[in-house]
């Protein structure tokens, strides 16, 4: 198990934390544009998380899983933002023309594209949570890292993606 | 090595794919699907999902969101910024750097609400989560010690919960392990606080309600087990006096403690009211257009509202209550998260006669919620019997594994014997209902039974063979009294659940308490009455 410690020179915890802002930074702004925020506060509130990330590990605290701790601030900070923005964004702008628009290669493609959509309905029509911990899982985060971020037992995350792949496995069965 | 018997849930499947089943139950299922063709087919079926996901995150969300708007940002400056906030010598100092520096501008309602000392707490809380509720109540208590050196007059403190009884509130914050004595005494928080094996901290900044511009900080700590289910304690920003507590019990009991000012003195300026109001908080009606017309809502449109709220697993620990008042079935809820309220609403917005109102405790809060897991208890508190349970185990990281898994799957079934109760005093034996009602209710009673059921039977599996290596003698349970409803069964359900969940969590070091030698034999003999308790409400319903 890799834990992460405090580290004793500045730089290497600069590198560790920039290493870690280039692999996961695109993955944290989808992260929050799933949440509801518009993309430029999206963009703002992920390089935030990652100088929150660089400040507490600066301040000697132990972190187990460096990637599971951002996407759980970023989880709680997307929240306290979307809250202050007058609308929500749809986390999915355009995104049906797209997907139902023929491509280049017709016949598969136009399946393939079917059951993209079929999916994605799908996914738009679970719950919060059960999306909240289906992305996250997605993410590569853990049930107690999940619960974590959301504020729920471990079990309860189960039970939420239970209840999201039984809904997903129908709709790619379709 | 054993298999699972029956065909594992879906669920138990998804936790096998995902490596969350405790070892030895991972086996089982593994065992089980070698030899099960059928499972081995709901596995792929459910791989298919899992795959269908992946390519949903690789073709629609990284193919098609919109990209970031402007190129990523070069942290390097910010780090150094970072570096001599850190390094700079008190709250002074780091105060200055932070209001000079660039993001001033996105905290300045922060900034502005709140003094130097609040600020500087403020900024604490939002950039080092983990350690701010052992931080904000040794400052507490330190300042409470100095406030009592100099002899400052206590403010008058309100009382108010939905209780029968003071004593009663008191046997159970007794029977919580909370300390006796002033209600807003920090001390009493931290120790109960740090008493506590596994819990849940929660840190929000909120405004007086009387004094906008000044702050507070809730503190706000879920344990994983015991009698309380929450307690929070209300600091002063500015120096730290506690305003306020608040202790929710599992049975759905409250009592919150407020300090408040003297001057309108409905009591009689008497200190320490015990008046038990109605709660205070403000509650906004999310639908104003729902609200009571008069007639009385029926058992069978609350029963309705329980089943909606079942279908999202809402009935299993979210803190709801539901309530028939006026003409309307009144769910209300403290603290729900917003997406969970969205949840909630979608449930129950189809719904005839239904009122749903959510009440914000933190106005303008920045909430952060911090899952905090300590050792279950320091080696020299282990008792022999756990001393050889460690042994029998490998080693203390086997031990402390095979204690946090087991009281999850525990915690995961009490949520069922909880809402399986309150069911049954919801709509005790001789309820009018009509024959579809009554089958709905049976079904819900009888889901959380099977579930109830499935998981104590999976949590014997897993023990029975390491209680019996202790010494542990397997007991047959004992004579259930015939009850003459399902009601009364589940009564005797729950209580038999709750004697197991206090013996398991004693065993396993979760509780101050020792196991002593019988220790074994006793869990043994409550998995069994608790066993036959099930078998008996499913006669039953």
């Amino acid at each position: 198990m890799a834990i992460l410690r405090q580290e004793r020179t500045a730089s290497a915890l600069q590198d560790r934390v920039s290493q870690l802002y280039e692999e996961a930074r695109d993955d944290v702004y989808r992260y929050l544009l799933t949440l509801g925020l518009h993309p430029p506060k999206a963009q703002e509130a992920a390089q935030e998380v990652f100088l929150r990330l660089y400040a507490t590990m600066k301040k000697g605290e132990e972190i187990e899983n460096p990637r599971a701790w951002v996407f759980r601030v970023a989880h709680n900070y997307g929240l306290k933002v979307r809250e202050r923005q007058t609308t929500e964004a749809p986390f999915d702008p355009g995104l049906e023309a797209v997907l139902v628009s023929p491509g280049e290669n017709p016949e598969k493609a136009m399946l393939e594209r079917e059951r993209m959509l079929r999916f994605h309905h799908a996914v738009e029509g679970l719950s919060e949570q059960q999306k909240r911990c289906l992305f996250l899982r997605m993410e590569g985060l853990r049930y107690p890292e999940i619960g974590s971020a959301l504020g729920i037992s471990a079990s309860a995350v189960g039970e939420f993606l239970r209840r999201a792949t039984a809904r997903l496995k129908k709709a790619g069965n379709e | 090595m054993s298999s699972v018997q029956t065909h594992p849930e879906e669920g138990l499947l998804l936790r096998y794919l995902d490596g969350e089943l405790p070892g030895r139950k991972s086996r089982q299922v593994r065992g089980h699907l070698e030899a099960c063709w059928q499972c081995r087919s709901a596995v792929e079926e459910l791989e298919g999902a899992i795959a269908g996901c992946m390519e949903y995150r690789k073709e629609v969300l990284q193919g098609h969101l919109p990209p970031p708007p402007t190129p990523w940002a070069d942290l390097t400056a910010d780090f150094a910024r970072i570096d001599s906030e850190v390094a700079a010598d008190g709250w002074g100092t780091r105060l200055g750097n932070w209001l000079t520096g660039p993001r001033l501008q996105r905290f300045a309602w922060t900034a502005a609400a709140v003094g130097l000392v609040a600020v500087g707490v403020y900024y604490q809380v939002l950039h080092t989560p983990s350690v701010q509720a052992a931080t904000l109540l040794r400052r507490a208590v330190a300042a409470t010690t100095a406030v009592g050196a100099k002899s400052a007059p206590a403010k008058p403190v309100r009382m108010r919960g939905n209780f029968t009884s003071r004593a009663a509130i008191a046997s159970k914050l007794r029977a919580a392990h909370y300390p006796d004595g002033d209600p807003l005494n920090p001390k009493s928080f931290q120790e109960w606080r740090d008493s506590l094996p596994q819990k849940q901290d929660e840190i929000a900044t909120v405004s007086n309600p009387e004094i906008p511009s000044e702050s507070w900080f809730r503190i706000k700590t879920t344990p994983v087990e015991g009698e309380l289910e929450a307690a929070s304690l209300t600091l002063r920003a500015s120096d730290y006096h506690p305003v306020g507590s608040r202790f929710e019990f599992r049975d759905r009991e409250w009592v919150e403690y407020n300090e408040f000012s003297e001057t309108p003195a409905t009591d009689g300026g008497t200190p320490a009211v015990s008046r038990l109001d109605a709660p205070t908080r403000r509650v906004v009606p999310s639908r104003p257009s729902a609200l009571p017309s008069g007639e009385s809502a029926s058992i069978s449109e609350e029963l309705r509202v329980l089943a909606a709220l079942h279908e999202i697993g809402a009935d299993l620990g979210d803190p709801l209550d539901i309530t028939r008042s006026g003409g309307k079935v009144l769910v209300s809820g403290v603290g729900i998260p917003s997406g969970r309220q969205r949840d909630i609403h979608r449930a129950l917005d189809p719904l005839p006669n239904v009122a749903v109102q959510f009440v914000d405790p933190a106005s303008g809060a920045a909430a952060q919620s911090v899952a905090e897991t300590t050792e279950v208890k320091p080696d020299s508190g282990r008792s022999p019997l756990q001393s050889r349970l460690e042994q029998q185990l490998g080693s203390r990281a086997a031990f402390e594994r095979f204690s946090s898994q087991t009281l999850d799957e525990l915690d995961n079934a009490m949520a069922h014997a909880y809402a399986l109760r309150s069911l049954a005093q919801r709509f005790p034996e001789g309820t009018v209902m009509s024959d579809s009602d009554r089958t709905l209710l049976a079904d819900l009673a009888g889901t959380h039974l099977k579930t109830l059921s499935s998981q104590i039977n999976e949590l014997h599996r897993t023990l029975a063979p390491v209680l019996v290596s202790l010494g542990g003698a397997t007991a047959q349970g004992r004579p259930v009294t015939t009850a003459r409803a399902w009601q009364t069964a589940a009564e005797d359900t729950f209580a038999a659940s709750r004697r197991l969940e206090v013996l398991l969590s004693t065993l396993v070091g979760a509780t101050a308490e020792v196991p002593n030698a019988r220790m074994p034999s006793d869990v043994l003999a409550a998995f069994a009455d608790l066993r036959g308790a099930i078998e008996e409400c499913q006669k039953r319903l």
